[in-house]
Parts: C-alpha cells; sequence; structure tokens
C-alpha cells in the first residue's frame, strides 16, 4: 500500500516537473516574443527619426530665411528643391508606415501572399531598370548588372519577390559607395536561387541572425528595418534569405533569396 | 559638375564638400549620409554664420581630416555606411585630440563606454535652439 502510494506520489512530482519544465519554455518564449517586440518599436522609432529630422531642419531653415530675407529668399530653382527633398522624405516615412502594418501582419499570420505564374528574369529586369532610374539624391551611384538569361517560370507571389529584390538592391545600393553590384538568377527543378552580390563593405555584420542581430548592428547601416521584413517575407513565402560577407581583399556582401518552385 | 538641392555645396561624384564665407573661427566637420539632412543642415549652419565642412560618409571626413586638421568641432550622425560615425570619432580623437565630438542619432542614448572621451549627443529630431545649445557648448569647452 506504502508502495502504491509512494509511486503515485513520483508520478505526481513527476508530471508537476514536467509542467513547471513546459511553463519555463512558455514563459521564455514569450519573454523572447516581447523583446523582439520592443527591439522592433526601438527600430522603427529610431528610422523613422530620420526623415523626421529632415523635415524638421527643413521649416526651421525656412522660417530663419523668411526672417532674413522674406519671400525673395525663395526662389522657383530653390522652391522645387525644397519641394523634392520634402517628397523623398514623406515617401521614406510612408514606406516605414507600410514595414509596420507588414510586421503586424507578419506577427499575426494575416500578411497576404499570393502565389501566381510568374516569370522571374522579366521580373528581375523591370526591378533592376526600375531601381536603377531612382535618383541619384536617393541612393549611391553603384552600377547594377543582371545575369538571368533564362525564362524561369514558377508560382511565387510577383508583388513580394518584388518587394524583396527592390529592399535588397535599395539596401545595396545605399551602402555600395559606387562599387558594383550582381543579381545573379539560378534555378533548379526544385527551387530558384537570386543573389545580389555587393562588391563593397557590408551594411550589416551578421543578418542572418535576425532583427537582435541587426540592431545590435545598428552604427552600421539604415536599412535594417526594411532587411529585417524582407527575411521576413522570404520565410513567409516558404524560402529563405541568407547574408554571407567575404573576407579579404573585396569584402563582398552577398545576400541570397531562395524560393521553392 | 551636377547641382544638387542645396545649391553649389555637394558635388555629386564625389563623397563630401561644402564650406560657408563665414567669418567665425572655429570649423565644424559635418558628416550625415542622408543628403538632403545634409542639405538642409548645411543651409542652417550657413544661415547661423558658422563655418563647415559638409561629408556624406565617415570616410570622406577621414580624407577631410587627413588633408586639413583645421576643424573644432566634430558633428557626426552614428549610423552610417561603412565606417560607423563611433568609429570615425575614435580615429579623429586620435588624429585631432583637442577635436569636440557631438554625436547625432535617431536613438535616445549612446551605450555607455563605446568611447573614452568626452563627447556630447543630439538626439534627432533637434530644434534650432538644440543644435545651436549643442554647438556652443562644444565652442566653449
Amino acid at each position: 500500500m506504502q508502495t502504491e502510494q509512494a509511486a503515485e506520489l513520483v508520478h505526481k512530482i513527476e508530471t508537476l516537473e514536467r509542467n513547471q519544465q513546459t511553463q519555463d519554455v512558455a514563459l521564455s518564449d514569450l519573454q523572447q516574443a516581447m523583446k523582439f517586440h520592443g527591439d522592433f518599436l526601438l527600430l522603427l522609432a529610431h528610422e523613422l527619426r530620420g526623415p523626421l529630422s529632415a523635415l524638421f531642419i527643413e521649416t526651421q531653415t525656412r522660417s530663419l530665411l523668411l526672417d532674413k530675407s522674406g519671400s525673395t529668399a525663395f526662389t522657383e530653382d530653390k522652391l522645387r528643391n525644397m519641394v523634392a527633398r520634402d517628397e523623398r522624405q514623406i515617401r521614406s516615412m510612408i514606406s516605414l508606415v507600410d514595414h509596420m502594418v507588414e510586421y503586424t501582419q507578419l506577427q499575426n499570420n494575416t500578411l497576404s501572399i499570393q502565389p501566381v505564374q510568374t516569370e522571374l528574369s522579366g521580373l528581375l529586369s523591370r526591378v533592376v531598370t526600375s531601381v536603377s532610374d531612382t535618383p541619384e539624391t536617393e541612393h549611391g551611384s553603384s552600377k547594377i548588372t543582371l545575369h538571368a538569361n533564362q525564362q524561369t517560370e514558377g508560382q511565387w507571389d510577383a508583388f513580394r519577390v518584388e518587394q524583396i529584390v527592390t529592399n535588397l538592391l535599395s539596401n545595396a545600393l545605399q551602402s555600395g559607395a559606387g562599387k558594383p553590384i550582381e543579381v545573379v538568377l539560378t534555378a533548379t527543378a526544385a527551387q530558384i536561387k537570386i543573389a545580389i552580390h555587393q562588391f563593397a563593405n557590408s551594411s550589416v555584420s551578421n543578418a542572418q541572425g535576425g532583427i537582435v542581430d541587426l540592431f545590435d548592428a545598428a552604427a552600421t547601416g539604415k536599412s535594417r528595418l526594411a532587411l529585417y521584413i524582407t527575411m521576413q517575407l522570404a520565410v513567409a513565402m516558404a524560402g529563405s534569405l541568407t547574408v554571407t560577407v567575404a573576407g579579404e581583399p573585396d569584402h563582398a556582401t552577398t545576400f541570397m533569396l531562395t524560393l521553392p518552385r | 559638375m551636377k547641382r544638387s538641392g542645396c545649391g553649389a555645396m555637394i558635388q555629386y561624384n564625389r563623397t563630401a564638400i561644402a564650406t560657408t564665407a563665414s567669418t567665425a573661427t572655429q570649423r565644424i566637420l559635418v558628416v550625415e549620409d542622408n543628403r538632403d539632412v545634409l542639405c538642409a543642415l548645411s543651409e542652417l549652419l550657413t544661415l547661423l554664420d558658422w563655418r563647415y565642412c559638409a561629408a556624406k560618409s565617415g570616410e570622406a571626413a577621414l580624407e577631410f581630416l587627413i588633408a586639413d586638421r583645421d576643424f573644432s568641432i566634430l558633428l557626426s550622425d552614428i549610423a552610417l555606411p561603412g565606417i560607423s560615425g563611433i568609429e570615425l570619432a575614435k580615429k579623429a580623437h586620435g588624429m585631432v585630440p583637442q577635436l569636440q565630438i557631438i554625436f547625432m542619432s535617431g536613438y535616445n542614448n549612446l551605450p555607455a563606454g563605446v568611447v573614452n572621451f568626452p563627447f556630447l549627443s543630439l538626439p534627432k529630431p533637434y530644434t534650432l535652439t538644440q543644435l545651436q545649445e549643442v554647438l556652443e557648448k562644444a565652442r566653449n569647452r
């Protein structure tokens, strides 16, 4: 009788211990998720302060100019340049708001992914042309070369692929220091790979680690939020995005997007 | 040379450039990779009668310093492509120890112990008054 009671007691203790372990894991996951969320909000706040700063300085400069010289300080040329600068900052903030929405959708698993029949070499050609045509004031002056000669058909969300490649190219241009950028499309029966080789110092030191590592690399780039969203978009499409940084002599960085066919 | 939104102050195919005709004796080296912020800030410094050189990367700023060490203040963004504002400040301080450092950043606080010399902070976005105050503080140190 005593042996049975002892066995039952041991069983109860083991069950309690297992429950405790499960709770510990859940608590740890929750804490990580909360830290992650906090990091994201900090990052977003930091990124928003960039365009806000530009607009804030602009308004104060205009106010000072008005006080000093009245409306004569604002020639047509000057006004046009001001409007162009304002527009760039506003677009930058719109893009950040879009990232915020996408982040929330990714967290809630409500991000829309709609695969349709897509031809990737044509899509990449359009993206490269579009990004290359962006005014130099927004990006660096690196030349982008596309190597995608073969028609590559499959079922992908064309909008999301375009978004990912645009984000990666924008990031490469911003930190490219005028060095060349290559986009290479390769395909097998099972998957496609889009590699973006950036022959300049990386804007991220350890991008594979996700937002925390990107956040830690705060002093080395201004596209961390976009890169984070880009990585998550790749995952949402059942693919992956990896970043490798080569050593000497060229410190080339390769962003590799892999998607299943 | 193409002209940018801030007049003739920035040359596109190079990474730097700008000076004012001010008679102020102290000179600022401004480093900011966002061209629009750099243009607006340059214009503001001109209106405030500061002498300055503007660079859009840490590497360009170092080139300035190598060519001419006659700067009193380094006003630099922290998050720069290539070498960061912090790395730039360390190198600049090594080259010109009396250089006053001001970090501009969208982050509220710079982690403690990142540099072993005194510096001032200018959180983004900043007002004209905050900019003037921090520059005066650096000038009077």
